[in-house]
């Protein structure tokens, strides 16, 4: 093997070492990864271990509360013409089950188990940004039971888990319903996306030594297609949600087709996020089956590399098939039959996947214990629900079945199928490791029996009533439409997966009682690292893996793991320590200091909790001052990072020494920062999009840009900008008198350069008489330099920054990382602007 | 970043000729149609350069097969099912091109 990073790897050989471990060592670990000690403590955690049960904990409270919506709803739907629900009720309760599902237990719920497997399937101690994670989790609490307490005030959002305009738009949803679908929805992403940015750094980075790709666990193989889709996916409903809440607000024509707007756009940006979705949930419980049928089979996975290249396929061709939800929105037809390919083709990928489990099956001897029998079950709901979608993939099909109680049945049975009951295998299958105490097998069973009888009994007759012609989204319906029976069917089935689910929250209690015995140990005699003898530090010593399935194939791994024999087995000088290794073939790099607890992540949460929060009722002055003590907040939680260190390298064990601080591309913050800039290019680009689609869709309503004259001012001055922002870091590292300062101050004249470019072109605009409300045009344009300008306005709070951490000392030519992520970010400021500029000024030309 | 092309390389071009026939289509939809013969032509001939970018990089990765370490062999290996599958997928994909 080529070394990626000229780290001899012959050093491995050097493991597991012979010599005794010091006196108080494993104490030492101990103690630097204390548990909480007091109910604050709990709240500032942002161990893995913690954070993560809480926030599968959140995931299925949300499960369970859109659960019962889910049964109010068919209470409703029994019997013909029942007075169960107002209408108006049913449609905020229909609304609010299909969101709260999808946006607040589905992705939340495989992120969560995510945070909580990680770290020890890949030999961490946690993830690289525990306390990105914790703030991720406690803004998804906050927000996401703020958001869904709006139901009990009437104020719940009532347009379908879609929300289409113009049906939402203020015309036809005048309250401020739809406003806390878009402002909660889009502040919920964000924490996605924080989420998504800590899995794909803490799996290209901090992956035990010699787990090169090959050796990559599935799930984390998984994890980090799911974490990348979410990167390129989820901009996309950002954007959507801040135009349609634009136009709500403001009046900026985007959907409004009186004035150029058009509401197939809101439907393109939504689906671009929405389809690949259906892929993020599935992707991640994929990769749980993949780990949980060759376990329960006791043979390896078939077709191991096919099945790593089947999701990466998914996950590249889930972004081709985003319009198969707008076959009858009238679509040019050869448009339409590039998506229905597409669709078609996306099966293939999901096939080999399925082919592949039920090979293992056959290649090993299945348990079918309740993990073994929830894995079966969803693969046998997920292929039919995968072959009816086979079916509306197929245009003339989906003309007829679309809207209709069809398209209910088949979308259940692929997530449920494709998603829940993975899950639940999951919780069965991996509980005992995290809480070492395994769920009842026997209520297991009696729960998996009635989940999967009340599933098939809750929607195959929905197939029935769709192709009867029940339309979705109907509070009531006639009798004697042949509806009645098998709309009652559903209803007993739905209430017998209820069953199923409170029989399981009570095994859940049972389970995690503070008292009785806890050591179930590896019962289902699992593979993977996350297996070792484990506690807050997760491993006590880092292994060298040298095998796909290292539990069952490194003899005495876990005896040597436990006894310290690998690398960093113990809390050099009491610190929280990781190793963080090269993404490709996970060489040691550097050892990682883990920040400790504290409250600043928690105050940050709640105050971006609240600023959305407060803007949807309109307080607009609450709502900035609590935007203001959030950015307050996570400026504290900055503050203490890229601090000094005591000695510059640490031996690793065996004698091997790594540095304690390394920057610029090898560091894990510079991936982050890069990924952060991944997410705002790809608002920008599908901004961008917008522009051009709205011109195509009126063009005679377009005006001529301003003149050259202040294009080359505003340019000019985003070149000055970006040329101070990639000198800075190479100022910063001439060690001279003066270099930090001077670094520092090319940082602050670039964040200045970017704000004024960006006030020069909103001026010429607003000089032409182009006003964001009157046409699309000014709508796109405005959005786009609104844009440029945030980016622009969070560089000036980085110059700030930049220059208190130079006043209080804090700036040193030996540790440039700060230096470095904000010159990349104001870089990519400047360089995003000049794009935006000049789409907007030269397309389409000197206007029509 | 090599390793990466070679393992994604077949469904990045998969992806490039998704997005390329769309653009083409619906460009043609504004200039004219997007049942135009030209943009008819376009398209298959875009459809055909990718084809031919999957062909030679099924050829790359099958040339070196017999080289490099179990790591390498492995990730050669997800490239070249991926190619197999893109390849699949860009003559599904250029089908509608055809009728």
């Amino acid at each position: 093997m080529t070394s990626e990073t000229g780290f001899d790897v012959d050093k491995y050989d050097r493991f597991p070492t012979t010599e005794p471990r010091p006196e108080g060592e494993l104490e030492q670990l101990e103690q630097a990864w204390c548990g909480p000690r007091s109910p604050w403590e709990w709240i500032t955690a942002t161990n893995n271990n913690i954070v993560g049960v809480y926030y599968v904990g959140a995931a299925m409270l949300f499960f369970v509360l859109a659960g019962v919506l889910a049964l109010l709803m068919r209470t409703q739907l029994a019997l013909p013409l029942t007075g169960f629900l107002a209408q108006e009720t049913y449609n905020q309760i229909f609304t609010m089950h299909g969101t709260v599902m999808m946006f607040l237990f589905a992705v939340p719920a495989v992120e969560a188990l995510g945070v909580l497997l990680l770290p020890q399937m890949l030999g961490a101690r946690d993830l690289p940004f525990p306390r990105l994670g914790a703030y991720a989790f406690w803004a998804y609490l906050i927000g996401g039971l703020a958001f869904f307490c709006s139901l009990f005030f009437g104020l719940a959002p009532d347009g379908g888990w879609f929300m289409y305009p113009p049906l939402t738009s203020t015309t036809y949803s005048p309250g401020i319903n739809a406003d806390f679908w878009l402002l909660g929805i889009g502040f919920i992403e964000i924490s996605a996306i924080a989420g998504a940015i800590e899995i794909i750094v803490g799996v290209l980075k901090t992956r035990a030594p010699g787990m090169t790709l090959d050796k990559l666990p599935i799930f984390a193989w998984a994890m980090l297609i799911f974490a990348c889709m979410i990167i390129i996916a989820f901009p996309s409903i950002i954007l959507a949600t801040l135009l349609l809440e634009l136009e709500r607000a403001l009046g900026w024509p985007f959907f409004d087709p009186l004035k150029g707007g058009d509401p197939m756009l809101w439907q393109h940006l939504f689906w671009f996020f929405g389809h690949p979705e259906v892929y993020i949930i599935f992707l991640p419980a994929a990769g749980a089956m993949s780990t949980i049928i060759p376990a329960m089979a006791r043979t390896p996975l078939v077709g191991h590399p096919l099945v790593v290249m089947a999701m990466l396929a998914t996950g590249f061709i889930s972004f081709g098939v985003w319009a198969h939800h707008m076959f009858t929105t009238g679509m040019p037809q050869i448009s339409i039959n590039y998506f229905s390919a597409a669709s078609m083709a996306v099966s293939v990928p999901a096939g080999i996947q399925v082919f592949a489990w039920i090979a293992t099956m056959a290649a090993g001897k299945m348990r079918f214990s309740t993990p073994g029998l929830f894995a079966t079950g969803g693969l046998v709901i997920f292929v039919m629900g995968g072959l009816s979608g086979v079916m509306v993939a197929m245009v003339p099909f989906d003309w007829q079945a679309h809207d209709s109680y069809f398209i209910v049945a088949h979308l259940h049975y692929v997530l449920i199928g494709g998603m829940v009951f993975p899950l639940f295998a999951a919780i069965y299958y991996w509980l005992p490791m995290s809480s070492a105490r395994p769920l009842s097998e026997r209520w297991g069973r009696w729960i998996f029996w009635l989940m999967f009888a009340g599933h098939n009994i809750t929607f195959m007759p929905m197939h029935l009533t769709g192709l009867m012609g029940m339309p979705r989204r109907v509070y009531t319906y006639l009798p004697d439409r042949g509806w009645d029976l098998p709309n009652l069917v559903s209803t007993l089935g739905a209430f017998m997966f209820g069953l199923a689910v409170l029989l399981w929250v009570v095994d859940m209690v049972r389970n995690y009682r503070p008292f009785g015995p806890r050591e179930a140990g590896n019962i289902h005699g699992g593979p993977g690292l996350e297996w070792l003898p484990s506690g807050f530090y997760s491993v006590r010593s880092i292994p060298v893996v040298k095998s796909l399935y290292p539990l069952w194939e490194q003899k005495g791994l876990a005896k040597d793991v436990a006894a310290g024999r690998y690398f960093l087995p113990g809390a050099a000088r009491g610190e929280r320590q990781t190793l963080v290794t090269s993404p490709l073939n996970a060489e040691p790099q550097y050892v990682l200091r883990i920040p400790r607890p504290s409250a600043w992540h928690v105050f940050g949460a709640v105050f971006t909790a609240g600023f959305f929060l407060i803007l949807t009722i309109q307080a607009y002055a609450a709502a900035v001052i609590s935007g203001v003590l959030a950015v307050y907040c996570i400026m504290r939680w900055c503050w203490f990072l890229d601090a000094p260190h005591a000695r510059k390298t640490t031996d690793i064990g065996a004698s091997i020494r790594v540095p304690n601080y390394v920057s610029g591309p090898s560091s894990h913050g510079w991936w982050a920062m890069v990924i952060v800039l991944i997410v705002g290019g790809m608002v920008c680009l599908l901004a961008a999009f917008s522009y051009v689609f709205l011109w195509s869709r009126r063009p005679d309503l377009w005006q001529a840009p301003p003149a050259v004259s202040s294009l080359m001012a505003s340019v000019g001055l985003l070149v000055v900008a970006g040329l101070c922002a990639v000198v800075a870091p190479r100022t910063v590292r001439m060690a001279r008198a003066g270099s930090v300062s001077a670094a520092a101050g090319l940082l602050v004249l670039a964040s200045v350069a970017a704000i004024a470019a960006s006030i020069l072109e909103g001026r010429a605009w607003w000089a032409t008489g182009l006003r964001p409300e009157a046409s699309s045009q000014g709508a796109s344009v405005y959005a786009l330099l609104s844009w440029t300008g945030t980016f622009a306005a969070i560089g000036g709070l980085m110059g700030l920054y930049v220059m208190l951490r130079r006043l209080f000392g804090r700036l040193a030519s030996e540790r440039p990382s700060t230096v470095d992520l904000i010159s990349l970010f104001l870089a990519f400021t400047a360089a995003q602007a000049i794009g935006v500029i000049l789409l907007v000024r030269l397309f389409p030309g000197g206007g029509t | 970043m090599r390793r990466w092309v070679r393992m994604t390389g077949g469904l990045l071009i998969w992806a490039l000729h998704f997005v390329g026939i769309y653009l083409i289509s619906s460009a043609a939809d504004v200039w004219s149609s997007s049942e135009a013969g030209s943009a008819r032509w376009i398209g298959l001939a875009f459809s055909m350069a990718c084809l031919l970018a999957v062909i030679a990089l099924a050829v790359w990765l099958g040339r070196g097969r017999r080289e490099g370490s179990g790591e390498e062999a492995w990730e050669r290996r997800v490239g070249l099912t991926g190619a197999l599958v893109a390849g699949i997928g860009v003559l599904w994909q250029t089908a509608p091109l055809a009728f």
